[in-house]
């Protein structure tokens, strides 16, 4: 196996703006925010059980996204076998800035991006602590 | 937006979307459709709660796409027996407009420019009624449409109209003086999971019934029970590198041999079209189940 990383890995985002927030936010950690220590991967490689896909969760850190309630990502971590480390819900996000409500699936407006940011912010921070703790022995 | 007559008759699938730009453009060009009216099938909310889409998946027809080769959606669509209208993979249909999809997981502004073609595309071309071999340039590229065997709980594909098919479940769609070949829904399904695939060499002849080339699976090996007579023309390389493409779609992209006809109006008597095939199928799968299962 590669170096570890931290999986960042948000639901499909099929349909709703939380999502697309999600979505957005995972690739602002991975793109630009932390980008040597995260990675993702697609959701639909665990949904099929793909062995390399399920190697990667159980084999490091994991920090899951969801647009909604039903928790499509942190349900598909636990199938492959493990649980996510850290868990999120975009709306959780959004009871605490309720200024910045997304608009739409695909153009989830100013208010939606900036959603994003203050949500990736978060997450890279988590990165980091799991990140340390991921590469101290024993933990 | 009003839902027009075609997004009332489609429902699309598309991966989750996280293999790079293509990934996204999945995504994306299921949305555009969906701002259209048209339903979309979240894969994994259908992979743990199937019921949520049945009624849309049960009365439409589907359309998947697929980010890239792994082809998650059309897996996904294979595992959960669903007949497949129309595909689109993102890499391809994008090189096709002179796009590479890049490695960031961002859509850039060139591929995204594209989405909408793609999304048109994709759409009109699974309403438009289907050209026949006749007035199309590459009867190949001609949409496929199928009718669904089910057998207790089996179900097996088999075109509509444009395949004829030998008692071997191996299969001959014929363009142009030329015939691709490969083996049946049922042929892959039985066999399992597809590892190797040996083909003919270029440029040898075969006399229908002849071996075309032979298939490794999980589970056996066979032979491909060539269809026609003629001079193998063409091999599917993508099926050399990836015999799986047989168990994905076995009747498209998993051709495996393509034969320039000699006879084929001498071969065309010995062989089932596609309405006989269904019918032959039906009463073989059926004793086949009883033989293995009983009156279970």
């Amino acid at each position: 196996m590669g170096e570890a990383r931290v999986y960042v890995i948000p639901c499909s985002g099929i349909g709703k703006a939380t999502a697309s927030v999600g979505r957005d936010a995972t690739f602002q950690v991975i793109e630009d925010l932390r980008p040597d220590t995260t990675d993702t991967l697609c959701l639909s490689l665990l949904t099929m059980g793909d062995e390399e896909a399920v190697a990667k969760v159980i084999g490091n850190k994991v920090i899951t996204i969801e647009g909604c309630a039903k928790d499509c990502a942190r349900k598909n971590v636990e199938a492959s076998g493990t649980s996510p480390d850290i868990s999120h819900r975009v709306h959780e996000f959004l009871k605490e800035h309720r200024d910045l409500k997304p608009e739409t699936v695909l153009d989830t407006g100013e208010g939606g991006r900036k959603l994003a940011e203050v949500l990736a912010e978060k997450v890279a921070q988590e990165v980091d602590e799991l990140a340390g703790s991921q590469n101290r022995p024993g933990e | 937006m009003a839902v027009s007559d075609d997004a009332a008759a489609i429902v699309v699938l598309p991966c989750s979307g996280l293999d790079k730009e293509a990934g996204s453009a999945s995504r994306e060009i299921a949305l555009l459709l969906s701002d259209r009216g048209v339903p979309v099938v979240c894969p994994v909310l259908y992979e743990r709660s199937p019921k949520r889409y049945e009624k849309e998946l049960g009365s439409r027809r589907l359309l998947v796409i697929d980010g890239c080769k792994t082809g998650c959606a059309s897996k996904l669509a294979a595992e959960k027996g669903l007949t497949i209208s129309k595909k689109l993979t993102v890499t391809e249909a994008a090189r096709m407009l002179g796009v590479e999809p890049g490695k960031d997981l961002r859509l850039g502004e060139a591929l995204r420019e594209r989405l909408p073609q793609m999304a048109e595309q994709l759409a009109k071309t699974e309403t438009a009624p289907p050209a026949s071999a006749a007035d199309t340039g590459n009867a190949y590229e001609t949409a496929v449409t199928y009718r669904e065997l089910t057998v207790d709980k089996f179900k097996f594909r088999v075109p509509e109209a444009g395949y004829f098919f030998n008692e071997n479940d191996c299969w001959a769609r014929v363009a142009d003086g030329r015939a691709r070949i490969g083996v049946s829904d049922y042929v892959q399904q039985s066999a399992s999971d597809m590892i190797f695939f040996e083909p003919p060499a270029i440029g040898a002849e075969i006399t229908i019934f002849d071996e075309a080339g032979s298939l490794e699976t999980t589970k056996t090996a066979l032979d491909i029970i060539s269809p026609v007579s003629g001079k193998v023309s063409a091999i599917n390389d993508a099926v050399v590198e990836a015999p799986e493409l047989i168990n994905e779609d076995p009747y498209e992209r998993g051709w495996a041999v393509e034969i320039e006809l000699t006879d084929f109006d001498s071969d065309r008597g010995l062989l089932m079209d596609s309405p006989a095939y269904f019918e032959y199928l039906k009463e073989k799968a059926e004793k086949e189940h009883e033989r293995l299962y009983g009156d279970r």
